[in-house]
């Protein structure tokens, strides 16, 4: 078996992907209940509010991880720069301020891999996956010292974030969208996109590739904060951050969303939605007392479907 | 409602419990009480919707939502053996003699707590038991919203009197593991040649690992004044390659021979057992579970907990108050702080049972001499009994101020907001 690469690109490979992976899903599902009547109820019980609120992070992350992977650039550091806007937003007194502070903390964040990139030629998915291990004791130490809330008694927790409706989560990520393809039409967006060409080709159009190297990962990482702060305050309940559990998870669900989705804007957010539904189809399976390890693999399967759509959109496999 | 009638649910309720939980055979003593409640009481609407045993025992479903995984040696470890101690002990026959119907979710993400809750509810449970801290919120929420179902939330608190006497049908309960480390102190103080102890922590600012660091650094002191002990913190409940290299470090590096932990796997006894491997005599405990097989000869004891029984006595309660709709046999249980279950040692139900003790010590090392085996077991008895505590006044911190006067006892708050250090630490984490 070979992969020969296609004269144009396919993009019906992205819609094979998906196929594949709600596949695999059902799959996985019929095998581990061994029982129509309750993998239908897994399958299909879902909770509109939670898949809604599912479906604005992942998908916030998704457009954060598009960004730079349309620029050729590989921030995997999503999970470090959601957990730092997060905790700008539990720092914030309302929404509005919690959004600018996350915007700015994750960017500045992705400050040291974006500048490490463009003038040491550093690798950049070293240095965000690095840096996402250390947002974690970072956190921390917020949690234990200039956050810490008194008022919760034994326990180390931080303040309360500011709520924020669904509504209003769904409003931004909208935003976030039309801010994405708004871009992308403009000069300064195509020689973005041009950046996953190579730097050579950014540097015979005239431009400087560092600067757009800095740029693509910076809003990345932005976005990726906006999409940790939107996280912690559209909880139902305990917008705070604890000592246990700082890190989310969804970093990795908006990288797979992203890939799943063909690094499009409309195809992430389709993506993101049906991560979401993953999401609640793992729950369900948890609540029928299913091992967790089988819950947690149907978006690590989703994912591995999102890269073989990304090789075959590109390649074909020849068997001979 | 009359008054009689909830008396006599609270004598069943007391009987029923002590009767499973107390010699052996007591099972059925203890459940046909129960089923003679049943057939006594009204029923309210859920309990008629149950599914039923065929001698008519409605069972009622109790979910459980974990934040580890079952197989993690730890903390969710010993909820799910609680589980399963609680499945057994009140489903003895599924068929004829059963009560419960338990079910959990595993690994379930802190800020998602409302979302399964929510589930388990809309699924039938009739009982909802969440086991970490940051599930306190939506587990509260959620009893604000269904107060026909019982909630019980393991190691949270309530904010105030009013969210107290608000969520009628919500429980917090915990037990802690003080009094078990301060006699595991003990013997570390006898066992010790080198005068130095090292303490290998998950948390070390952590109020609830301060205090148990302390207690055994009391006990330590108690039978050795001269010993003193290092701390060295981890960040994390689950850090087996972290823990090991810091119980390394604490006796290559520190002159360490007494190491105690608290951390998820049995990493640091481990290495303790290595040691013993190699001919130096470095010892080490057992903690929340009993992991002697991980340090046959490293093992002096340990403090281990036993959800079960606590488990027991809330299913009960929350039970016959379910079918008979006398919310008050739940709620205004245990009488010294209703809903607010906060267990130790003294709340021992088969006395000197450790297996059956909410929270207990091993069986000694045979290493350990006759002496201290008699004076630890004199202390343990004390504790049992309720006539001694570890903190017990005066005691002092680490700049020398005295925090416990002299004869006086620490409060529930006291013990749970602990901040301060005794004296006899040589070295802790900035």
């Amino acid at each position: 078996m070979r992969l020969v690469q296609r004269p144009s690109p396919s993009p019906l490979s992205y819609l094979y992907a998906a196929a594949g992976s709600l596949a695999t899903s059902i799959a996985v599902v019929f095998a581990f209940t061994g029982d129509p009547e309750k993998s239908l109820q897994a399958l299909s019980t879902v909770d509109p509010w939670l898949v809604a609120r599912i479906f604005v992070i992942v998908g916030i992350i998704a457009a954060a991880s598009l960004l730079s992977y349309r620029s050729g650039l590989w921030n995997i550091g999503q999970e470090g720069q959601a957990v730092v806007g997060a905790l700008a937003a539990v720092a914030s007194q309302n929404p509005a301020e919690a959004l600018a502070a996350a915007t700015a903390a994750a960017a500045a964040w992705a400050l040291a891999p974006a500048l490490l990139r463009a003038f040491a030629e550093v690798n950049e998915a070293v240095t965000t996956f690095l840096l996402s291990l250390a947002a974690v004791s970072v956190a921390r130490y917020f949690v234990e010292g200039p956050l810490r809330d008194p008022g919760m008694r034994g326990f180390i927790a931080t303040y309360e974030a500011p709520a924020l409706s669904i509504a209003a989560a769904a409003a931004i990520f909208a935003a976030v969208l039309a801010g994405i393809a708004a871009l992308y039409r403009t000069r300064l967006g195509l020689s973005l996109r041009l950046l996953a060409s190579g730097e050579e080709v950014v540097k015979y159009a005239g431009r400087s590739p560092r600067v757009y190297i800095l740029l693509a990962l910076l809003l990345s990482g932005a976005v990726s904060g906006i999409g940790g702060a939107v996280e912690i305050m559209t909880r139902e309940a305990g917008r705070y951050m604890t000592l246990q559990q700082v890190s989310t998870g969804f970093g990795l669900y908006g990288i797979s969303a992203a890939w799943l989705g063909a690094l499009h804007p409309i195809g992430s957010a389709a993506a993101s939605l049906y991560i979401a539904w993953l999401y609640q189809v793992a729950i369900n399976l948890k609540i029928l007392g299913l091992p967790a390890q089988v819950a947690n693999a149907l978006v690590g399967t989703a994912m591995a479907w999102g890269l073989a759509g990304y090789v075959l959109h590109r390649y074909r496999v020849v068997w001979r | 409602m009359s008054t009689t009638r909830r008396d006599w649910l609270k004598v069943v309720a007391s009987f029923a419990t002590g009767a499973v939980l107390g010699a052996a055979g007591g099972y059925y003593a203890g459940l046909q009480s129960i089923k003679t409640a049943v057939e006594k009481t009204t029923t309210s609407p859920t309990v008629a919707e149950a599914p039923k045993t065929q001698i008519g025992l409605p069972k009622m479903k109790i979910h459980f939502i974990y934040v580890g995984p079952v197989g993690d040696y730890g903390w969710t470890y010993a909820h799910e053996q609680g589980r399963i101690f609680l499945e057994k002990t009140l489903c003895p026959d599924p068929d004829k003699w059963c009560i419960v119907e338990t079910s959990k979710a595993e690994e379930v993400k802190e800020e998602q707590a409302y979302s399964y809750v929510k589930n388990a509810v809309s699924g039938g449970a009739h009982m909802v038991i969440t086991t970490s801290y940051g599930f306190m919120d939506g587990t509260k929420k959620a009893a604000a919203e269904h107060p026909d179902r019982f909630f019980a939330h393991c190691s949270g608190y309530f904010k105030d009197q009013q969210e107290w006497s608000r969520l009628q049908n919500f429980a917090e309960y915990f037990i802690d593991l003080y009094e078990a480390y301060y006699l595991n102190g003990i013997v570390a103080g006898k066992m010790t040649k080198t005068n130095r102890l090292g303490y290998v922590a998950a948390f070390p600012k952590l109020p609830e690992i301060i205090r148990h660091m302390n207690a055994f650094l009391i006990g330590a002191r108690e039978v050795n004044p001269n010993v003193q002990m290092d701390v060295v913190g981890l960040g994390a409940w689950y850090a087996p390659e972290n823990a090991t290299r810091a119980a390394q470090a604490l006796v290559d590096i520190n002159g360490v021979d007494v190491l105690a932990f608290t951390e998820d796997t049995p990493a640091v006894l481990r290495v303790a057992e290595d040691y013993q491997k190699q001919g130096k005599k470095v010892w080490s405990f057992s903690h929340y579970s009993d992991m002697s097989q991980y340090g046959p000869n490293a093992n002096l004891t340990g403090q281990i907990v036993n959800w079960g029984p606590l488990y027991v006595e809330m299913a009960i309660r929350a039970y016959l108050a379910w079918i008979s709709g006398e919310l008050s046999i739940w709620s205004e249980w245990p009488p010294e702080r209703p809903r607010d279950y906060w267990w130790s040692m003294k709340n021992s139900y088969a006395y000197y049972d450790y297996k059956k003790n909410p929270t207990d010590i091993l069986p000694l090392n045979p290493a350990v001499p006759d002496e201290v085996r008699k004076y630890v077991e004199e202390r343990r008895r004390q504790i049992i009994e309720g006539v001694w505590d570890p903190f017990t006044g005066p005691v002092r911190d680490m700049q020398g101020k005295v925090r416990v006067p002299d004869r006086t006892r620490l409060s529930k708050d006291e013990l749970y907001n602990m901040d301060w250090y005794v004296e006899g630490y040589r070295q802790l984490p900035p």
